[in-house]
């Protein structure tokens, strides 16, 4: 019994202080059970929406047929739980520079298995510009803003890449 | 005027708290059931080596590696591990909902949801995080010894108040005060969540707003003024919440506050995980209280 109530308040202990997990344990300094304790204990900061809310991002997925015009490939997913976690894919492609090719390429191979009469595919990302509250009041509306991310896979680039 | 004494109805809590995630998760990876290939598959949208550099090769379990030892073990295709791994997941979240081996069950549950999660790092999110560790107080803490399976088994009555169970709903309500805490002083330092501007980003940009919610501009004080109520309701939530005179009603306008982020910005499961451990941990022992004070009051009364 004992025990359990130290194992219940270390959690909690933990998790109450989470928000200063990222100042506190630089994530170079980060022993691996600490990081392995954060996954399962949601060590992370609770930090939602804050403290602003950033623009939003697009995913264009398109395909060039033999006359080189360029065809969308539809991307819908069936639920908006799966439309929630797609998303935060792109969050991640966004932010994370150093990730992005090997995201890239894991997404165009998905979409290449998915549709395997393709056999090349293009990867737009695009920053989803939404107008203030006065300019939209103004007429201006939302459009897709920046490119920030572009890249293009053939069939035969898709195979695995890391080992 | 503060009350932060608990009543004898803990383990009532807990009991909700048990069977609201259970059946919470529950739906949740039933809602997922046409995309289980797409997200959890070595050939997934995100592919298990993509996943392990993501990992920086921290040694956790992922669902990659646990569908492999299946295969491996039952000899069969990487397709029909998942599905029995998602199999046991799926009768474990059962086994928690009834209360039936109810600290084992939580404790596959965990371990499974902990592979797919880790197994979809960067498909994760607020959620996630918090079913895990709802799913880890479900080991931890006795949530079972409530209308279970494992009472009527055991021949146990249902257990009254222990001062485990009471240890355990206040460690809920301090972390439930420290996340909204925390959120409301983060949220605090963007300038956005005073103009209206937060609220109007979250309702109108892909893939968060999903009801027209245009007429904002034409009413910009609508967007400030719940900007600012969300900050208000988050970074006092610890001290309303325990106000004698309003936690009632406060309590009520905090799921209504979820129940709102739930049909505007579709994000039901996140909703219904907070709105869960809301009433686990304070919505059952605020009522339970008021009621026994007002069944108090009238016998006062009558004598």
């Amino acid at each position: 019994m004992g025990l359990l109530y130290f194992l219940i308040g270390f959690i909690v202990f933990l998790n109450i202080f989470s928000f200063a997990n990222k100042k506190v344990f630089n994530k170079k300094l980060q022993p691996p059970f600490i990081n392995a304790i954060g996954r399962w204990t949601m060590l992370s900061e609770y930090a939602f929406y804050s403290p602003n809310i950033a623009n939003s991002y697009v995913m264009l997925l398109t395909t060039k047929d033999t006359s080189g015009s360029l065809n969308l490939i539809p991307t819908a997913v069936s639920s908006f739980e799966m439309q929630q976690k797609i998303f935060n894919l792109y969050h991640f492609i966004r932010q994370d520079t150093t990730l992005r090719d090997v995201l890239a390429h894991s997404v165009a191979t998905y979409y290449m298995n998915v549709n395997p009469e393709i056999d090349n595919i293009q990867l737009s990302f695009f920053d989803y510009h939404l107008p203030k509250l006065s300019r939209y009041q103004q007429g201006e509306r939302p459009e897709l803003g920046d490119l920030f991310y572009f890249s293009e896979f053939t069939k035969r680039d898709v195979q695995p890449i890391i080992k | 005027m503060f009350n932060l004494s608990l009543n004898k109805n803990t383990f009532l809590s807990l009991c909700v708290f048990r069977c609201g995630v259970a059946a919470l998760t529950l739906i949740h990876i039933l809602s997922l059931y046409n995309d289980y290939d797409t997200l959890y598959s070595s050939n997934g949208i995100i592919r298990e080596e993509v996943n392990t550099l993501i990992l920086d090769n921290t040694p956790v379990l992922t669902i990659h590696a646990l569908t492999h030892w299946v295969a491996k073990y039952s000899q069969c295709q990487e397709a029909q591990a998942i599905n029995l791994v998602l199999f046991v997941y799926i009768t474990a979240l059962i086994f928690i909902f009834l209360g039936f081996m109810t600290r084992f069950s939580a404790l596959i549950a965990f371990l499974i949801h902990t592979a797919l999660d880790n197994g979809a790092t960067v498909l994760s999110y607020g959620y996630d995080s918090f079913t895990n560790n709802c799913l880890l107080y479900c080991i931890l803490m006795p949530v079972g010894y409530y209308y279970s399976v494992d009472n009527f088994i055991f021949k146990r009555k249902n257990a009254e108040d222990t001062p485990l169970s009471r240890l355990s709903i206040r460690l809920l309500q301090i972390q439930l005060c420290t996340i909204y805490f925390m959120s409301g002083i983060n949220k605090s330092f963007g300038s956005d969540w005073y103009n209206g501007e937060c609220i109007w980003r979250a309702v109108m940009q892909p893939p968060l707003g999903k009801i027209d919610m245009s007429f904002l501009a034409t009413f910009p004080f609508i967007a400030v003024s719940i900007g600012i109520s969300v900050l208000i309701i988050e970074i006092f939530y610890p001290f309303f919440i325990h106000f004698t005179r309003i936690h009632k009603y406060f309590i009520c306008i905090v799921i209504l506050m979820h129940l709102s982020i739930a049909i505007t910005l579709n994000l039901w499961f996140f909703a219904g995980i907070m709105i869960i451990w809301n009433i686990a941990a304070y919505g059952i022992p605020i009522y339970t209280r008021t009621e026994n004070a007002s069944t108090k009051s009238l016998t006062d009364t009558r004598l």
